[in-house]
């Protein structure tokens, strides 16, 4: 559904360099990176925002510049700001938009803005961000689209609505034929749902696993200062030594399990774990 | 149907999962030819990946304990009448075997963990 | 592509503090001068009418932010670039339609008029109109609103000195010469076909960080 091959973009003080991951139709990827790392970036390579310098972006098998207007017309998409006209309601705001999509359908819609609460009278800088979010996540779902490209949609949002959200994007990959992407440095929000993790750090793909693979993998070990060795340090990819011991991320527990054995604690880390470490180093 | 995962257990939800249906068509609780929930279903059911929900029915496949149609779902499998009543028994063996630990431990006969044993069957 | 015409539209319609102001203008002109309304004066109302009114629909695109919008949206960026082309015309009808009404209205309350729309007068005004737009759009389209408009207030007011007022008379000589005529249509459209193009060029380059 999604496949984005070697895609390279410079900018002055950033580069994105070879970027490449592949999505499935009926799947959730998860697009984790901390702030900065080229999550938007790549987002906005894919909608052409931007103009790549190097790579393949494809969309439904299509190439996303030639074939911009068919693709888009089947994307959903949440920014993480809401980039709308300031002095327009929402009806207004709706009116704009709708008709660009073949197929809008009015219906879904209006249910949800009922569900979120919506008003659709009021003036958008009225609104406050999680009231602006539900309005795009509205907007996204309502033209029968194929494929969600959400940027740090729950920023800013309270937990109980993060949830909901999350509600929501579980009832749309019931649909096997459809697929969403979810970029966001809020990882806790990923660990249910996410099927695939791709991890972005300073312009580069650090993995693109299934979540499955992704905790098969990793784990977090804990234990004494006294056995880091210069030989078990190099296991670790990250690692934090307090005084009471130490805690790090490895990619082969079977090895540390080996040659350690009870001395150690191996346990199944977060997302937030494996972000953590494999920045910190 | 009870499926209850922990997302602070050590083991694989893959794992809990499958191993929860195996317990239940073991004990009969799932009956042979019963349809399983859909993979998608289960994963939203549980907030967890398709990824996950797809991997223990895989396993589940593998040890032959149930059977998927394309398009249809996955079903419980019939079951080697012989194969289970192996399984059942391997299942009170190991709980036996820790009685009998604990048992050692504690200093107690084998008479009077018999005499324990036939009060709780005949309450039962 | 009516789609954007409708998004214009709307957003035109929804700021009324400068529609009201875009509407009182040519009565505020009209009676500034008393009434006493000759071909520039008319030349003058139509030329800014017309770029108020297609300003309008900039006006709110001021920082990059709801291009991200749109350009996320199932549209090309040429058919961006030619909708605002079209709203040139559109906006120029518009603009000759209201002014016509205020003249009228004017006749009508007992004011002698000493000038009137008619074909020469579309003759000198669309193409100062036409041409005016087709430096400025490509401004908008490369750089920024903000600075396309303020360029386009200043076009504004250096024409309406130079050429409608002062050099009418050359002006609408060379204009309605009928000889003249082809070529200063050809030359017109060529302008406008040559804009069109360099907007889209600039449009399709720039980057919206």
């Amino acid at each position: 559904m999604l496949e984005v091959n070697n895609l390279t973009k410079k900018f002055e003080k950033f580069t994105l360099e070879n970027i490449s991951f592949k999505l499935e139709p009926g799947y959730i990827m998860g697009f984790i990176g901390p702030n900065g790392a080229g999550k938007t970036t790549t987002i906005k390579l894919i909608m052409n925002l931007l103009k790549k310098d190097s790579g393949e972006i494809k969309v439904f098998g299509m190439d996303h510049v030639k074939d911009e207007k068919e693709i888009k017309k089947r994307i959903g998409f949440v920014y993480e700001e809401a980039y709308y006209y300031e002095t327009l309601t929402l009806k207004q705001m709706k009116d704009i938009i709708a008709p660009f999509y073949r197929e809008w359908d009015d219906k879904q819609f209006k249910k949800y803005i009922v569900d979120f609460g919506l008003d659709m009278d009021t003036r958008i800088k009225k609104l406050s961000k999680g009231m602006k979010t539900k309005f795009s996540l509205a907007l996204a779902l309502s033209h029968k689209a194929d494929l969600i490209i959400m940027d740090e949609p729950t920023s800013g949002l309270d937990p109980v609505f993060r949830r909901e959200i999350l509600d929501i994007l579980y009832n749309i990959i019931q649909d096997e034929k459809r697929s969403i992407l979810f970029s966001t440095h809020i990882t806790t929000d990923l660990e249910k749902i996410a099927d695939y993790i791709t991890f972005i750090n300073k312009g580069k793909i650090v993995f693109s696993k299934s979540i499955d693979e992704v905790f098969d993998s990793y784990k977090v070990v804990k234990g004494g200062k006294d056995v880091l060795d210069w030989k078990i340090r190099k296991e670790f990819i990250g690692l934090r030594i307090t005084n009471v011991g130490f805690e790090g991320l490895t990619e082969d527990s079977e090895k540390l399990k080996r040659i350690l054995g009870d001395q150690i604690i191996i346990e199944r880390p977060s997302l937030e774990d494996i972000m953590f470490y494999t920045i910190r180093g | 149907m009870k499926i209850i995962i922990s997302n602070f257990s050590n083991d694989p939800i893959y794992e809990q999962i499958s191993s929860q249906i195996k317990g239940m068509i073991i004990k009969g609780e799932l009956g042979e030819g019963e349809l399983l929930p859909s993979i998608r279903g289960l994963a939203k059911d549980l907030q967890v990946s398709v990824i996950t929900t797809k991997r223990a029915y895989e396993e589940l496949e593998k040890e032959g304990f149930i059977e998927t149609v394309q398009g249809k779902g996955s079903f419980v499998a019939m079951q080697n009448k012989e194969l289970m009543k192996e399984r059942k028994l391997k299942i009170i063996e190991d709980k036996l075997a820790e009685i009998v630990d604990e048992s050692r431990l504690l200093g107690l006969t084998y008479r009077e963990v018999e005499k324990i044993l036939k009060i709780l069957f005949e309450e039962g | 592509m009516l789609n954007l015409i409708r998004k214009d539209l709307i957003m035109a319609l929804s700021n009324r503090f400068y529609i009201i102001s875009t509407l009182l203008f040519p009565l505020l002109l009209m009676f500034l001068v008393d009434f006493k309304l000759n071909e520039q004066i008319i030349a003058i109302m139509i030329y800014a009418m017309s770029s108020f009114l297609l300003n309008l629909s900039f006006y709110y695109e001021e920082k990059s932010k709801p291009q991200i919008l749109i350009q996320s949206l199932p549209i090309r960026k040429r058919e961006i670039v030619f909708s605002k082309y079209l709203m040139v015309f559109f906006c120029y009808l518009i603009g000759i339609i209201y002014v016509g009404l205020a003249l009228w209205l004017a006749k009508f309350l007992g004011y002698s008029l000493h000038a009137n729309i008619n074909i020469p007068m579309i003759k000198i005004t669309l193409p100062i109109v036409l041409i005016h737009q087709s430096i400025i759009l490509p401004l908008s389209f490369g750089i920024s609103d903000r600075l396309a408009n303020a360029i386009s207030t200043g076009l504004l007011v250096f024409v309406n000195n130079t050429y409608l007022t002062y050099n009418f008379e050359r002006t609408s000589r060379r204009l309605l010469n009928n000889s003249n005529r082809f070529s200063v249509a050809l030359i017109v459209i060529l302008i406008l076909v040559i804009s069109n193009i360099v907007s889209i060029v600039l449009y399709e380059n720039k980057e919206l960080t």
